[in-house]
């Protein structure tokens, strides 16, 4: 028996279920197109080392800058750590959608090496998504003092991010970050000790503001929440800790 | 069959954005075509502030309430170059709290001040309020009048957050009403205060 | 540190003290058969005292091998069985919970009760259950005696770091107090290490850093250096993070000698000036402990040149006992008992031989990791090990062959 519509059940005339479909269908396509739409105006004036934004133009990216922490009292006592640690980035575009991105952290007495691969994509013409991961290696050397000491180790780093890019020039970032401790080793002496005993090492949150700053350069303001067992800075005061110990970062970098 | 103007509208504008996106690019303009002038701004105020942070003197000596009451002053100097973000200096003087005590016949009172010298960023929010940001340090004070006195000092890492409101007076001043957290993490002593600062264009 | 008083059988009022002959006949190392994986294969088991307020308060600790873990136990008699109730605790983590534990009559305890007991291997089983934080402890742990403790060399000593442990250790008592050093036995200490600083008004304090702040303090409003105030003011305004006040070294070497059976005091010194007041305290105490008949050295601390040439300046410093983290010729000019290197420079047992063949004494410090404890212990040649962990060096001392 065919189904009949009365009147009063159509919306302005056209069945409702036709409607709906169709209005489906075009969001389904619309969806598609905007975040496949590359949004090449993007320009390398408004780089951006943190944001999520795919290469398509540029080949290479980097910025120097350094980074402030501060070291929890009740764990390194009278030694906090207030000297700023250079930082250096490079980013350099495999394809449209993947970026090798390295690290250099220099502070001397202590420096951490990372590089990883990165996947980005735009989410929608404002909103950036990326997901990678990194290897990192760290070494320090201590002989003064009284000290007669050199470690390294070997972490690596699992991190998303969610980008945000304004109608003004300020892109936003919120970065999430897990560590995995995969080995330490120090020297004392003659006295060795390491350890390859992968462990979960604890997060990092990072919020990153990035914008034009003066003359043409851009700038990266980064706050972070470090929530580690150990933390590479602090080697040579202490190995891992007994829980997890909060620190608080800045960054300041200077898009070149 | 007939269609509804709301239906025909909705049809035709999820039709037309995605060939819209395409397009996108030509519609952008950079911020880099526009010239910037550069200035150094002025503020310079005060308020009241209150401590938030607990402090529990030692048990039955303490005489009345912990005060955490007291005036606040701020002097801050902005570098505007051109763009959203701002860098500058900012210092004032505040008391964090104080306290009175009394231990069998001996009195004394208990009082704690702080310095700030901080770097400041600052970036407008909406029209007239913007939010500032500072790292830097404290400049602690104890002064101790209790069994002789004793005025003394140490440092403290220590940040601020601020949102101000700048209602404009004229072409280079403005009045500022803002709402101020500071920390001085390493004592952990926070600070909310409420000031009215007076904006001043200096230089442009 | 959880309350573990809610064990009724523990608390029966027909429950007895433990006399000194089963005491002793209970410590040893013992081999673990149940939950090794959680505490690992041995446990060294030894009896501690400390007087507190007239009242002598014996504990049982267990110091096991893996992950820095302890427990600290009281123990009493009922219908033949000992019993023994506390608490255990990893220092690694910040994991811990209640244990208890029993020795059956038929599983050691009718012999250990009697007045000659004869300990020989698989003699005494100690079975019990332990738990997580507050919840009632349900896992089941077992350990059987295998050997009496090591004792050799007899001189040795386990010295903890300020008293006890630091702050960050998270003890239920403060670094560098009175209340520390009445604890520190039942971590496995035979020695300690205290920081001495002065007030304003010249009294000896025990005090690590050299500003007052809230890792050492509750917050009171004063700050700064320590020497900036008198002893009443600090005696007034400041209390220590678990709410001690700050001892003098009076009180604190009063506690040692009174309170405890420690038998090694390290006195570091942390600020520049004259040694004179610390060594006529010193001097003091060492007559009181002769007096007592108690085995006590107490030694004054040199860290580096400045305290050295302070230290030299002193009449007769070549008859006062010190410690020197120096150089050897530094050692041999001072005449110091003890020579210390930090343990950044590892074992060096020709230099610590050296030091022996001159009737000296050598001990390293501040040694954390587990197996720098072990190699040190195993290795070395040292006559004592400074550590914040003195249950690890414990353990290592005593089950070593």
């Amino acid at each position: 028996m065919k189904k009949v519509i009365k009147p009063s059940k159509l919306k302005n005339n056209i069945p409702v279920s036709y409607g709906r479909f169709i209005f489906l269908l075009l969001a389904a396509i619309n969806l598609s197109i905007t975040t496949s739409a590359q949004d090449t105006s993007f320009q390398s004036k408004h780089a951006a080392i943190f944001f999520p934004y795919p290469m398509y133009k540029e080949k290479w990216r980097s910025s120097i800058g350094f980074t402030l922490m501060t070291t929890p009292e009740d764990i390194t006592e009278e030694v906090r750590l207030r000297v700023p640690c250079g930082d250096y980035r490079l980013l350099r575009r495999i394809n449209n959608h993947f970026i090798l991105d390295s690290r250099l952290w220099f502070q001397v007495l202590q420096n951490h090496l990372s590089t990883g691969i990165r996947y980005s994509k735009p989410l929608s013409k404002n909103l950036y998504f990326s997901a990678g991961d990194d290897i990192g290696f760290w070494f320090g050397v201590l002989k003064l003092g009284g000290f007669n000491s050199k470690a390294s180790g070997v972490l690596n780093y699992s991190h998303v991010s969610l980008g945000y890019k304004t109608k003004k020039d300020l892109l936003i970032t919120f970065k999430a970050q897990v560590s995995v401790n995969l080995h330490y080793q120090a020297v004392n002496g003659a006295d060795k000790f390491s350890s390859e005993q992968a462990y979960y090492n604890g997060e990092t949150f990072t919020l990153a503001l990035e914008q034009p700053f003066y003359n043409k350069k851009h700038l990266t303001l980064a706050i972070s929440a470090i929530n580690n067992y150990f933390y590479w800075q602090t080697w040579a005061l202490f190995y891992k800790t007994n829980r997890k110990v909060f620190y608080p970062q800045i960054t300041v970098g200077f898009i070149l | 069959m007939y269609i509804s103007k709301t239906i025909f509208v909705a049809v035709v504008m999820l039709a037309v954005m995605p060939v819209n996106n395409l397009f996108a690019q030509s519609n952008v303009k950079t911020d880099t075509v526009v010239t910037r002038k550069q200035s150094f701004v002025l503020y310079v105020g005060g308020g009241l502030a209150g401590y938030t942070t607990t402090i529990n003197p030692t048990a039955g000596i303490l005489q009345g309430d912990v005060s955490k009451i007291s005036p606040v002053g701020t002097f801050r100097i902005m570098w505007h170059p051109g763009y959203r973000l701002r860098l500058g200096i900012e210092t004032g003087y505040t008391n964090f709290y104080s306290y009175h005590v009394k231990n069998g016949n001996v009195s004394g009172k208990v009082s704690l001040d702080a310095i700030p010298l901080l770097i400041v960023w600052s970036m407008p929010v909406v029209k007239r309020v913007s939010i500032f940001a500072g790292l830097g340090s404290y400049w602690l004070t104890t002064r101790l009048n209790y069994d002789g006195q004793v005025k003394s000092k140490t440092f403290s890492l220590g940040s601020n957050i601020a949102l101000s409101y700048t209602q404009p007076l004229s072409k280079t001043l403005g009045l500022a009403a803002e709402a101020k957290w500071m920390n001085a993490f390493e004592t952990k002593d926070n600070l909310l205060s409420l000031e009215v600062l007076l904006v001043w264009q200096i230089f442009k | 540190m959880p309350d573990s008083a809610n064990w009724d059988l523990f608390n029966a009022p027909a429950a007895k003290r433990l006399n000194s002959t089963t005491r002793s006949a209970m410590e040893g190392v013992y081999t673990i058969s149940t939950s090794t994986d959680f505490f690992g294969e041995l446990v060294a088991v030894k009896w501690n005292y400390a007087i507190k307020g007239g009242d002598t308060t014996f504990h049982i600790s267990g110091f096991f091998g893996k992950d820095i873990a302890y427990f600290i136990c009281e123990g009493k008699q009922l219908n033949g069985s000992i019993l023994l109730n506390g608490y255990w605790r990893k220092m690694v983590s910040t994991e811990t919970g209640i244990i208890r534990l029993t020795i059956k009559a038929e599983d050691g305890a009718t012999n250990l009760l009697t007045a000659a007991p004869v300990v020989t291997p698989g003699s005494i089983t100690v079975d019990g259950v332990y738990g997580n934080g507050q919840s009632d402890p349900q896992l089941p742990i077992s350990f059987t005696y295998n050997r009496k403790l090591n004792r050799n060399p007899t001189q040795f000593q386990i010295v903890a770091h300020r008293s006890g442990g630091r702050t960050s250790d998270l003890l239920p008592v403060s670094e560098n107090s009175v209340e520390m050093i009445l604890k520190t036995p039942e971590f496995g200490s035979t020695g300690i290490e205290i920081d001495v600083r002065f007030t304003k008004d010249g009294v000896p304090i025990l005090y690590h850093d050299n500003k007052l702040n809230l890792r050492e303090i509750q917050k009171c409003g004063l700050i700064g250096p320590i020497e900036n105030y008198t002893y009443q003011q600090l005696s007034t305004f400041v209390r220590l993070i678990h709410g001690e006040k700050i001892p003098t070294l009076r009180e604190a070497l009063n506690a040692v000698v009174y309170q405890t059976e420690l038998s090694f005091v390290w006195l570091d010194t942390k600020y520049v000036g004259s040694l004179k007041p610390v060594a006529a305290i010193q001097k003091e105490f060492l007559q009181i402990a002769a007096t007592r008949g108690r085995k006590l050295d107490i030694l004054i601390g040199l860290p580096g040149k400045d305290q050295l040439n302070q230290f030299l300046a002193l009449p007769d410093y070549a008859n006062t006992p010190s410690l020197c983290e120096l150089s050897i010729e530094d050692v041999e000019k001072t005449n110091a008992k003890v020579w210390a290197p930090r343990f950044t420079e590892g074992t060096q047992n020709d230099q610590v031989d050296r030091i022996h063949a001159q009737g000296r004494r050598a001990f390293v410090w501040t040694v954390d990791v587990p197996e720098f404890i072990t190699r040190f212990t195993n290795e070395g040649h040292f006559d004592g090990i400074l550590s914040n962990f003195p249950s690890c060096v414990a353990f290592n001392y005593y089950v070593h062959q």
